[in-house]
């Protein structure tokens, strides 16, 4: 069974076809080519389904880096 | 019918006050936002009242002061070549978020959202024009993930919309921002309260 941490580097590599190492903390939104505001729904789709949860207009506007999800999903009781 | 204050999205576009005059005049003025405009010239602060002090006489535009959670973060406005935005058919949106923070963040999507909804809902337009100079490239990526369409090439773009193509385009941003904000502590599974 995956970790949070594994289901959520999965969910960005799946959402922004990158690679799991560049999947980091600090990695922020429009920073790198990829991770464009199609790719930013894409990433909060699959966010959603790989943690079964429905984020907030709030969230999804917020959730500017990878850590920023962690800190944003950690109000969904989740933890990594 | 004209709205004069229109609120989707999580914004509120309401018309320009006063007291929103330096901060639109100082993002206005600058480089990164003027230089994506037909109109590349710095404003004075007299023109820009004067500007300011003659929109109330202009059925054929509508300048909107683009709030979010009662903060100011940009500017947006529909004109028509129209004698009245009340009786016309094809309406021209113009945008520009001020607000450093949501720049390239999907927030920006919101007024564009709001302003087409009121145009093809409302005031019952057939089709929406954006002018984008053909260097511009993140205003022309911007629109066409709304839906827009290059309908003449040149030194400027002229890219059109219809409502079929807009509502395609853009029904997953529809639906990420239309979401509540319940200020509930989030649980898991309240995805499986979606409508």
């Amino acid at each position: 069974m995956s970790t949070n941490t594994e289901k959520l580097e999965a969910a960005f590599v799946t959402a922004l076809d990158i690679d799991a190492s560049a999947v980091t903390d600090d990695l922020a939104y429009n920073s790198i080519e990829q991770w464009d505001s199609t790719a930013h729904m894409i990433l909060i789709a699959e966010l959603e389904d790989q943690f079964d949860v429905m984020l907030d207009t709030d969230d999804i506007i917020d959730m500017s880096s990878v850590g920023k999800a962690k800190e944003i999903l950690g109000k969904y009781e989740l933890s990594f | 019918m004209i709205k004069h204050e229109l609120s989707a999205y999580g914004l509120v576009l309401r018309p320009i006050e006063e007291k929103d005059l330096v901060q639109l005049l100082a993002w206005r003025n600058r480089e990164d936002i003027r230089s994506m405009m037909k109109s590349q010239d710095i404003i004075s602060m007299s023109d820009h009242l004067a500007w300011f002090e003659g929109l109330a006489n202009k059925p054929h535009v509508q300048h909107f002061a683009v709030c979010y959670k009662g903060t100011l973060i940009g500017a947006a406005n529909i004109m028509t070549e129209s004698d009245s935005l009340s009786l016309c058919q094809h309406v021209e949106p113009g945008l520009y978020i001020g607000d450093e923070k949501y720049r390239g963040n999907i927030l920006a999507f919101a007024p564009s959202l709001v302003l087409n909804d009121y145009c093809f809902d409302t005031l019952n337009v057939s089709s929406l024009t954006a002018t984008v100079h053909h260097n511009n490239s993140q205003a022309i990526s911007y629109n066409e993930k709304l839906g827009y369409r290059i309908a003449k090439r040149g030194d400027w773009l002229t890219m059109t919309l219809n409502i079929e193509d807009y509502l395609e385009a853009t029904k997953m941003v529809r639906r990420f921002l239309s979401r509540s904000n319940t200020n509930k502590k989030p649980q898991k599974n309240d995805k499986k309260d979606e409508a």
